[in-house]
């Protein structure tokens, strides 16, 4: 396996928060086109490392290397990382989906007006929302809106997409939508990494899962090594509460 | 989505508002006349009579009192606002500034106006800077705490997407904080008119207020309440326009 093939390498991570240690020396290595899973109790850093992946948050200590390149050394250019690395957040409220999608496109990537459109249009086609490109946030199931934000962060040409449990905040009968294009995009190659609480969606996109706890990696494995073997006994626990 | 109210419930709603107002100001203008004995308040129809009699009078003192009322709205607005972000952004800021805040922004402002005639004359200046003093506090509380509220979604998301502090502004923070620009201002007509109206009344010999008060000492209540209409009429009209332009701006609440 040549160095290329790993797409997001995190080293020794450490993330303090004051006096509050929120990350403890954590390696992952993520593949060209894994889709690593992360679960954990709230608070276990699982947001954080998520976070510290394109610098959102910055990190304590350790070494994070997307596609070879350093981002935690002093003189990284993190707009340019974050053009690579896309991250579904809520949607900005005064613009419609279409103009969502745009925006970057246009000021951070100076793609034409017409190319940003047709760009937008195509990623809204491709998380099934084209008819609805001209409604607003407020118009759209909650669902809706993180399909556009997922098309907002795809239209960026992400080597790599971060989830932040991007459907707990949904109505049940709203998640399996999101979690349709999710598993397309898993389909299609695409390198993620997701923190979630929805098992199913794990065990079947996954091809790894990561479980974290008080800000260390306490196991990970396959699926079916994670699931339905887990070796230690907070894994243990915290599978046996979910289910 | 906010459901609307059908257009034609609100403009029955406008008619009804109109109906009701004309109605009650009849009906003490009659009390008044039949118990008190005084015409000091005209009838909706005498009214209308004084205004057409009045009107070309009027104009100039208007248009005076109107330029007052929007320079300052202006001045006020435009220096609140940055202000305010620096303020809502800056936790150093804040924490200087907030107490200051805390105690100047109750007092009310046009106490200030003897000081102010002193130091500016009679003419427009001090009843810009206190209106624009008045405007300044309301503005900046109400946008600073608005800047506070901005979701951090929001802010992460331009930040996630590669956008650069700029673009944080334009695109996530301006459009957030715009109706409480608004909303501070429409509050602030009220208030803005209010301080307008003393500062013409105790000094100078222009604009509505001098107008009002100047009809009144000569016992011409007919003329004092032509004035008085003007100045309503004034505070409508911006009260409007101000809500237009919120509408316009913010097409997407």
């Amino acid at each position: 396996m040549g160095e290329t093939d790993v797409m997001v390498s995190i080293q020794h991570l450490s993330k303090s928060f004051g006096d509050t240690v929120v990350l403890r020396d954590v390696s992952v290595d993520v593949k060209r086109g894994e889709v690593v899973v992360v679960l954990g109790p709230s608070g276990s850093g699982k947001s954080t490392m998520l976070r510290c992946i394109n610098l959102l948050e910055k990190p304590t200590g350790g070494h994070i290397f997307i596609e070879g390149v350093e981002i935690t050394g002093p003189d990284t250019n993190v707009d340019k990382l974050r053009e690579h690395v896309g991250m579904v957040f809520h949607l900005f409220p005064h613009l419609t989906a279409k103009k969502n999608v745009m925006l970057a496109q246009r000021k951070v990537l100076k793609r034409s007006n017409e190319e940003a459109e047709r760009i937008a249009l195509e990623q809204l086609e491709r998380v099934g929302l084209a008819e609805r490109a001209d409604y607003l946030p407020a118009q759209l199931s909650g669902g809706q809106q993180q399909r556009v934000a997922i098309a907002r962060a795809l239209a960026m040409d992400p080597h790599v997409m971060l989830f932040d449990e991007a459907t707990s905040a949904l109505d049940p009968e709203l998640v399996r939508g999101v979690l349709d294009v999710m598993r397309s995009l898993a389909e299609g190659g695409m390198t993620m990494v997701v923190v979630t609480h929805e098992m199913g969606f794990a065990r079947e996109v996954a091809d790894r899962v990561i479980f974290m706890e008080d800000g260390v990696i306490v196991e990970e494995g396959t699926p079916t090594e994670v699931f339905d073997h887990p070796k230690h006994e907070r894994t243990k626990d915290f599978l046996g509460h979910i289910k | 989505m906010r459901r609307r109210t059908p257009a034609w419930l609100r403009v029955v709603g406008y008619v009804f508002a109109v109906v009701f107002i004309i109605a009650g100001w009849w009906i003490t203008a009659e009390l008044l006349i039949t118990f008190a004995h005084t015409n000091v308040l005209p009838t909706p129809l005498e009214t209308f009579n004084v205004l057409f009699e009045y009107s070309s009078a009027l104009v100039p003192y208007f248009w005076t009192s109107a330029y007052r009322v929007v320079v300052s709205l202006l001045i006020g607005t435009v220096l609140a606002v940055p202000v305010a972000h620096l303020c809502a952004r800056s936790r150093t800021l804040d924490a200087l500034f907030a107490p200051v805040l805390y105690l100047l922004y109750p007092i009310p402002k046009v106490v200030l106006l003897p000081i102010l005639l002193v130091l500016l004359g009679l003419a427009d200046a001090p009843k810009i800077v206190l209106i624009s003093l008045t405007v300044f506090f309301q503005v900046l509380v109400a946008v600073r705490d608005a800047v506070k509220a901005v979701p951090e979604s929001s802010v992460l998301a331009i930040r996630s997407l590669g956008g650069s502090r700029f673009d944080e502004y334009r695109h996530v923070v301006v459009p957030a904080t715009m109706p409480a620009v608004f909303t501070s201002l429409r509050i602030g007509i009220g208030t803005a008119i209010a301080v307008l109206f003393i500062a013409e009344a105790m000094a100078g010999s222009t604009g509505l207020g001098y107008f009002i008060m100047q009809s009144w000492s000569m016992v011409n209540y007919p003329r004092m309440f032509a004035g008085i209409i003007a100045m309503a009429l004034m505070g409508v009209a911006l009260y409007a326009i101000f809500d237009v332009v919120e509408r316009l701006l913010t097409r997407w609440r």
